[in-house]
């Protein structure tokens, strides 16, 4: 009987855990510019201090968003996809590296591309001439 | 008279010029490198006919003022790896292709046919298959796409493109094509005084018609159906959309069409049918929604806070789940002489017009707007005893949200 207790008690702990939720392409709507999002390169979201997941199809509407809803939540983790690795694991918004060009062509012109490293954005770099951009001076 | 005599001789010396270099028609058939070297024997104003035929070259860029013409339809094949025509001068046309199996690229957005700063190019009568962008238009100005069939069957419908796209160009005209199985079927971004007419675009991945940051263009007797997410119409001012068909765009984020932040457009004479949501609108200012069919829609239209301004004048109500749903009390729009099917007051006076407001927002919907998921409990008992209550006291519904001149009959459209 304990044992069952101490079951349930974990997997609520675990199921409660606040972690990024994976974005259904093709299916879910950005929370800002209601477009579906599609184009992996350029998602981002927002994971509140509640748990409560906010998808984005494109860096600029996350920051809209963030400016429009006057969202004040500092405890609240934000991740961009790596432009790099679209399929791959999104990164902190807050550790990641921006480059923005008209060229990119993100779905809502907010034309951000997020690499994990310096290294990785002055590579892509090479081919647009961006400043590069950390999450301080993007907003 | 002298005068007259040396414009006869000019004239006559410009006939002479002009047969001798007057257009002429290049044969190709199929060989390797075949239309290559056709286009770069041809001289401006000449006609290269490309016979039936299966051609596998890519990147044929034209730089001179060509006609390209296909005899019945020879396939330019791109062994999906590759971009096919480039257009690069004006007055380009080029007709009767069958254009297949472009590649897909990270960086470049590779196209069947890809107009670059071009003027008057006219793209009529192709069929693009399985192509990731079919006709793709950059800096283009008054170039004509019509008449072609543009489809793929891409299972991997997220890394698709889409059959038309035009980014930064001006006075283009988009005219009965169809186009299927694509991302958005035509794609406008920073595209100003154009004309979509007569397309049907269906079973896209994602809309029928997009377009955004695109004003003062017009929309006229299109037929969207069956689209991922309906059609979108975004930051733009300026939209007239005309006697379009709206059918069948289902889905939790489906619309028949969405409207965001559009200013000083007009909805007119189109039909919504069997749409989750005919029309949401959202941050809209002075659109006016005139003699429209709403018919069978899980929300008929749906009016967020944050639109002013804005007209429902004369439009059919009938037979939709909801008829208007809204997210807040304020309504700084105008809903006036429209059909409600589900209006039950009475016209004692017979003209025509009931003598009580019919307010189209049901209790139901404004609950299930703040509470997504109490639709579970629609048509239950609860819900009719929640509506007649509201009947009796109006606490719930928008109550500045009225039609003080409901029609007792279905306007004829």
């Amino acid at each position: 009987m304990k044992k069952t207790i101490l079951l349930f008690l974990v997997l609520g702990i675990t199921a409660c855990k606040r972690q990024f939720e994976p974005i259904n392409y093709g299916h879910e709507a950005c929370a800002y510019c209601k477009m579906t999002i599609m184009d992996k390169h350029f998602a981002a979201e927002i994971l509140t201090s509640k748990g409560r997941a906010i998808k984005f199809d494109d860096l600029g509407c996350l920051l809209s968003y963030i400016k429009d809803e006057h969202f004040t939540d500092d405890d609240a983790s934000i991740f961009v996809a790596d432009y790099h690795n679209p399929d791959g694991e999104f990164l902190d918004a807050h550790k990641a590296v921006y480059i923005k060009s008209d060229q990119l062509k993100s779905p809502m012109s907010g034309n951000y591309a997020s690499s994990a490293t310096t290294a990785a954005a002055n590579k892509l770099n090479a081919a647009f001439n961006s400043p590069l951009l950390n999450w301080d001076n993007l907003k | 008279m002298k005068r007259t005599f040396g414009q006869i001789a000019f004239l006559f010396a410009a006939l002479l010029i002009a047969s001798q270099c007057r257009a002429s028609i290049i044969k190709v058939k199929p060989a390797p490198n075949a239309i290559h070297n056709a286009i770069a024997k041809a001289h401006t104003g000449d006609t290269v006919v490309i016979m039936k035929g299966t051609y596998k070259e890519h990147e044929i860029t034209v730089r001179k003022r060509l006609v390209l013409t296909g005899d019945s339809f020879p396939v330019i094949d791109g062994e999906n790896k590759y971009q096919l025509f480039l257009i690069q001068c004006d007055s380009v046309i080029i007709k009767g292709l069958q254009i297949q199996n472009v590649g897909k690229a990270s960086m470049t957005d590779m196209a069947g046919i890809k107009v670059i700063n071009a003027k008057d190019v006219i793209v009529d009568h192709n069929k693009l298959i399985n192509n990731t962008f079919g006709v793709y238009l950059q800096n283009a100005a008054f170039c004509s796409v019509s008449n072609n069939i543009i489809h793929s069957d891409f299972k991997d419908e997220i890394n698709g493109g889409n059959g038309i796209h035009a980014w930064r160009s001006d006075h283009l005209s988009i005219s009965g094509n169809i186009i299927s199985g694509q991302r958005d079927g035509i794609y406008f971004e920073f595209v100003t005084e154009s004309k979509i007419i007569s397309n049907r675009s269906f079973g896209n991945a994602r809309y029928g018609l997009h377009f955004m940051f695109s004003h003062n263009d017009t929309y006229t007797k299109n037929t969207f159906n069956d689209n991922g997410a309906g059609v979108a119409v975004m930051y733009s001012h300026g939209v007239n959309m005309y006697d379009n068909e709206f059918i069948h765009n289902w889905g939790d984020a489906s619309y028949g069409l969405l409207l965001k932040e559009i200013t000083d457009s007009r909805i007119t004479r189109n039909r919504f049918i069997k749409n989750t949501i005919g029309l949401h609108m959202e941050g809209t200012t002075r659109v006016d929604v005139r003699q429209n069919l709403f018919q069978d829609n899980g929300w008929a239209a749906r009016v967020q806070a944050s639109c002013s301004g804005s007209n429902f004048i004369q439009n059919n109500f009938i037979g939709n789940s909801f008829d208007v749903a809204t997210n807040g009390t304020m309504m700084l729009n105008n809903f006036d002489s429209n059909y409600w099917d589900k209006y039950d007051g009475y016209d004692l006076n017979k003209n025509n017009i009931g003598d009580v407001p019919y307010y189209p927002v049901s209790v139901y919907s404004v609950v299930t707007e703040k509470i997504p998921s109490a639709m579970i409990l629609y048509h239950s008992l609860l819900t009719d005893i929640m509506d007649q209550v509201e009947k009796v006291l109006p606490t719930i519904i928008p109550d500045k949200l009225r039609d003080d001149h409901p029609l007792m009959k279905k306007i004829k459209l």
